[in-house]
Formats: C-alpha cells, structure tokens, sequence
C-alpha cells in the first residue's frame, strides 16, 4: 500500500470492493467487474484508493494478453476512473491524478505500454497523464451484401484452444508486437466473458489453419457513427501464405452476417495484409469518436536527455504505430466515458 | 503530452547563433536568406534521406519564400563559422474555425546537419524549432495557432521526443480507377470549366459553406493561383463546376510519379457539401482528364473525418495505407491536438508532397 498525494491510501483492487463500487452511479453489474479486473487467473492490474476504510476512487485495467516476452514489455489498457459520489471535483482530480501516478511510477509499477481509449465527445476529459494519440479508432463497416458471392466457403467452427493461439502467434509477423495469446488467455477473454455469445470461424487448408476469426455476439457497433446491429470481428488472422484463406474467411463471416441480418465491423491498423482483404470486400473505413492513445513504456527523463532514453521512447513509439495489430479483442473498455468500465465483450 | 524542454545553458555551451531575428513591426515572411550555403546543407541533408531526391531549383526555392500568402518564416541555426547546423522553414496558410481565420504553418524542409552526431542533430534541431516556435507561433500576436506537417523520419522522431509533435491524423490514400471515375454522370445542369482563372468569388462561396466541413483549411483565389498556377517546373490541370452561373466546387489534377506508380493526383477539390450531383461530376472530370494523360489510377487522400471519406467510399473510391502521417503541434490550449485531429480538413493542395 503506498500514500497518494493526499492522506488515502493506494493499493490493488479486491473483491472486498466490488460491492462498494457497485454502489457508486454508473458501474457494471458484478459479475462483469468480477471478471474484467478480478479473475483468479489473470494477473490484478486496477489500483483503488482508499481513506478510513471507504472505498474512494478505481482506476480499472486490464492486462492485454499474456505477459510478454521480456523483450517487449507488457501492455495494459486503462477504463476510465471512477470516482465515488459526494466527492468534488478538486478532490476527485487529485485521486484519480494519485492512481495513475501509482501505477505509472508506484515502487510495483509494472514497466510498460498503456493503452487507452480516448471519447473525443466528452468536453469534460483530457489525454491522461503522458499519453499521446497513436490514431483515430477507425472501424471497417459497410459490408456490401448485394455484391457478395453466393458460392460456398468453407469455414467451419474452430475452438479456441491452444492450437488456435499457436496460430495466432505464428500469424504475427516476427517483427510485430503483439500482446501473447494463449489458450488461457482465450477461455477468459471469449470463453468465460459474461454474457457469452463468442465463436470462432476458421478455414483449413490441407487440414491445417490457414486463416481465424474471431466473433462476438450481434450489439450496436462499436464507438461507430452507425446504428445497425452489428457483428464485431474481434480477432482476425491469416496465415503469411494464406491470402486466398483470408479471403475465404471474409466471404464466409459476411454470408453468416446477413444470414443474421446483420452487419460486419471490425477495426484493425491498415500495415496489416488483411486490411486490404477487407477494403477489396468493399468495407468501408468509418470513424468513430474514439481515439486511441498510448503511453510508451519508457519517457524521457526531464532535464538533460539521454540517446538510450530517448532512443527506447520513441521507437517504442514507432513500433506500436506500425508493429502492434490491434484488434477489437485487445479492446475491454468503451473509451473514457462514464460507462467506460462496461468491457466489450 | 511528454514534452521535454532542454536546458537553455546546457545547449549554450556548444551553441551557435540564430540567423535574422524579425523585426518588432515586421510581418511574418520569409526571415532568413537563402544562400548558397543553405541549399548546399538542405540538399545534402535530404540526399541522404532520399537516393532519389533532386535538387531543387531557384525558381522553386524562390516560389516558396517569396509570395506565399500566410509568409514563410524560417529559423537557420549556424555555427560561430556560418556553417547551417539545422534549419525549420514553414509555409503559411490559414483555416476556417467557426468563421474564424486562424493562421496555422506547415512545417517544411526541417533538417539537422548530417555531419553532427545523433545528440548534437538533436540539440540543433531542438534549438532551431524553438527559435521558430519562439518568434512565430502563438502567444505571439497573430503567431501559427497550429504547426503541422509530414516530416521525414528523423525530423518526426526528434520532434515527437522533444518538441511536442502528435499524430494529427492518418493519411489515407483514397483510389479508384480513371475509368471508374469517368463513367459518373455530368447532371444536366452542371458545367464543367477548364482551366479558367480562379474567381474571386471563390472565396465567398468556400466561407459560406466552409464550416460543414469542419475546418478546413483556407482557399481563395490568391492561394490557389500562388499554389496551382505559379509553380515553378509543375503542370496541375484545373477544373471549376457550375451549376448554371453559380460555381460550386473545383478540382486540381497532376500527372506524376506517387510511391512508385504513375498515377493522377487529386490534389485539390471541393464541392458544395451534400452536392452529390456535383462530386460526381468532378469524379468525371477527374477520370476523364487521367485518362487522357495516359494513367489509369486517380489517387487522393484524406484525413481520418469528415463526410467527404465516407462519401467518396460510396462513390467507389478505396481507401489505403500510405507511407505519411499528418503530426502536428497546437499552440493554443483551448484547442488541444485532438480537436485538430478530428476537425481539420485537408487535401493534397495543403501538403508540399505534390
């Protein structure tokens, strides 16, 4: 436990909160809290600031993915903080401003890339502390199911175990930095997400997985300036010689969307080959208000600079511009707004 | 935003002296000479960078110090013998922000010498920025409320560490081919005029509707005839649409080279929002006017907002990666870098990349 600024106290969230939180205006249901910051087999990464035994202040995150390699380091993605009622504004700044201080540079800080989602529509909310705009959370949306092909795919239902996270890993380009799947980490995030509702799709080439999806159930979309329901492609993977199985897969997600009536929508950074497969589908990329934004794991110390320092922060900046396939499975909270701590699921 | 300030008597010790500091009363405009000694270093800086860069002419030098509408100022730092160290030029222009003219500079031509090492490139980059940002930008009277520009790697790398450069927004290439394009229909109340002087009225009829569009950056005709007209060495085909007497938008083509294919370049364009008649019948006058120069690809690009990247999708342009990204830095805190992100509209006109 370490003092904030003031006299509460910081120091890692527990289930004993979870019944104080809540109470508080604008909070998930239990179990959905439960499993986002609390789950017995992921790392506790949220920080709550306490005084006197109330529960004050929560700064919600999530680890993404397995903890890394120690050559990369970790990423986690912050939810908006939520602040108990009755506490003024001054007050609620200096607690949320003494979380994130905590968590960016507490003696248990884990060193590494934050990531947030930023609602550019609230006037009331700024960059967090350090953060810098990586984009803007563009989705693909617009499937144009009057030109689809009627011909047949062949995707088939896939489980989410270890030989699917095997493929997601062989997918990532060397190069990239991908926060780890693992079969562990994909029966919590898809198969043990309150509310359910997850599948994967998959198509095999010579019995082997060439290409992956995977999908969530059919919700309004995603931070999008449209209103239809909407089925999210969460993860999106394509073997490094599996082009014509991308393309397959495409076909084969969007006859299963209008099957439903519904639409495709997905977000993934356009260095990605499968961003290409889904523009010559004839998505549209549509934005939305979120943007997204990182802090890099190591910022220049002030005063007099050091090339190692600055060398580290920017090409760790660089590298998530251009090596970090973000998906919609890498997003848990819904921006930094009041309902922000709802994880997408 | 991690902005990291350098100490000043750190920097001193090794450093230098800052060309031609503006007069009190003098307007913005190009503030340092461009001697032989500068082209020497911009030219070696940026074949370093680029195998196939070419020098550049006087006349484009010329062009782009002298009667730029919004001023050119510029920052050289030399040393105690004259040699450039690094130099931070710009081009001035304006946007549109609620009805409010607001002068903003694209930062051009940044570069440190080649010959310094990685700290003191650093330290000379971050010298001449400041000095730059010191004498032009805001809170200076009628200083650049915003800096923006597509900096070459090692200037974008500098500038995010230390001088409080962010990603303003994506560049996305917009594609269609020129015979898609062509095939749109021209309205039968539409016209279709080529090549004809600019009219002053365009800047009545841009100011009218400027602000559906967000902000966008400012036209008239004295800066389309200073960006598209008096060019040195380049050729744009222009376009203005009418609907009877009234004009209601325009377009800018150039043939060219782009990332390694010949293509049209839709370098600039605008239509009466919501004119859907009108954005087709520029497509045809775009695909047509490629075709005719022997291309078939028309490329464009876009910013992450706005109307117009949904539009054009639904007209059938495509969009896709390219290799810039729009940075930029606000000077003015009740206009913090994300609402430029998700205001600013742009075009190619407004770059320096064609």
């Amino acid at each position: 436990m370490q003092d904030s600024p003031s006299t509460a106290s910081i120091r890692a969230i527990e289930a004993r909160d979870v019944a104080s939180i809540l109470a508080w205006d604008c909070t998930p249901q239990g179990h959905l809290l439960e499993w986002l910051l609390l789950d017995s087999a992921r790392s506790v990464r949220s920080l709550v600031a306490c005084e006197g035994g109330s529960l004050l202040a929560l700064l919600p995150v999530v680890e993404l993915g397995d903890p890394l390699p120690h050559e990369r380091p970790p990423m986690f993605e912050w939810g908006r903080p939520l602040v108990a009622p009755g506490i003024d504004r001054e007050r609620a700044v200096e607690l949320v401003r003494g979380l994130e201080e905590t968590f960016l540079r507490g003696q248990d800080s884990p060193e590494g890339v934050v990531v947030a989602w930023f609602d550019t529509q609230d006037p009331a909310s700024d960059f967090p502390l350090g953060f810098e705009r990586l984009c803007c959370w563009s989705t693909l949306e617009g499937l144009p199911f009057e030109q689809l092909s009627v011909s047949e795919t062949d995707i088939q239902t896939v489980d989410l175990d270890e030989n699917a996270a095997e493929f997601m890993r062989h997918c990532a380009p060397e190069s990239a930095w991908v926060p780890r799947r693992s079969s562990a980490w994909l029966d919590w995030r898809y198969g043990r997400a309150p509310g359910g509702g997850h599948g994967a799709r998959g198509v095999l080439e010579r019995g082997e997985l060439s290409a992956l999806a995977v999908v969530g159930p059919a919700q309004s979309a995603l931070g999008s300036e449209t209103s239809s329901s909407t089925v999210p492609v969460l993860e999106f993977w394509v073997a490094p010689d599996g082009a014509r199985a991308g393309e397959s897969l495409v076909l084969g997600l969007a006859q299963e969307a209008k099957a439903q009536g519904c639409e495709l929508s997905l977000a993934l950074p356009s260095w990605q080959p499968a961003f290409d497969v889904w523009v010559a589908a004839g998505l549209r990329l549509m934005p939305s208000t979120l943007d997204l934004l990182v802090r890099p794991a190591a910022l220049a110390p002030e005063g007099r600079a050091s090339e190692e320092a600055w060398s580290r922060r920017v090409l760790d900046l660089e590298a998530l511009r251009c090596a970090w396939p973000w998906s919609m499975g890498d997003a848990h909270f819904l921006g930094r707004s009041p309902k922000s701590v709802h994880p997408r699921v | 935003m991690g902005l990291v300030c350098i100490s000043r008597a750190w920097i001193l010790q090794e450093v230098l002296s800052f060309s031609s500091p503006k007069a009190e009363d003098e307007p913005m405009g190009p503030s340092v000479e461009i001697t032989p000694a500068l082209k020497a270093a911009f030219e070696g800086a940026f074949a370093a960078l680029d195998s196939a860069h070419r020098p550049r002419s006087g006349e484009e030098w010329s062009w782009r110090t002298e009667g730029v509408p919004g001023g050119a100022p510029a920052e050289t730092l030399l040393d105690s013998e004259g040699c450039v160290q690094a130099h931070y030029a710009s081009l001035g222009t304006a946007v549109l922000w609620e009805g409010q003219r607001l002068p903003v500079a694209q930062v051009v031509d940044t570069f440190a010498a080649q010959d310094l090492g990685l700290l003191g490139r650093v330290r000379a980059f971050t010298l001449a920025c400041e000095g730059f940002v010191k004498r032009t930008c805001l809170p200076e009277p009628d200083g650049f409320v915003l800096c923006y520009g597509f900096p070459v790697r090692p200037a974008w790398r500098i500038g995010r560490a230390y001088m409080g450069y962010s990603v303003l927004q994506e560049f996305w290439r917009l594609g269609i081919s020129a015979e898609d394009a062509a095939r749109a229909e021209v309205a039968g109340d539409l016209c279709l005029e080529q090549d004809a002087d600019w009219p002053e009225d365009l800047a009545l009829l841009f100011a009218e509707h400027a602000g559906k569009l967000g902000v966008p950056f400012l036209r008239d005709a004295e800066f389309l005839r200073w960006r598209f007209d008096e060019r040195p060495d380049v050729k744009y085909a222009k376009c203005l649409l009418r609907r009877g007497e009234d004009l209601v938008g325009w377009a800018v083509l150039r043939v060219t080279t782009w990332s390694g294919e010949r293509v049209a370049l839709v370098c600039d364009r605008f239509c009466v929002p919501g004119d859907e008649a009108g954005e087709f019948a520029l497509d045809h006058w775009l695909g047509t006017r490629a075709l005719a120069g022997g291309v078939t690809h028309l490329v464009g690009a876009s910013g992450e907002h706005g109307p117009e990247l949904a539009d054009a999708q639904k007209r059938g342009w495509r969009v896709g990666r390219s290799e810039y990204c729009m940075v930029g830095r606000s000077f003015d805190p009740a206009r913090p870098v994300h609402d430029w992100a998700r205001r600013l509209r742009w075009t190619l006109g407004d770059t320096d990349l064609v």
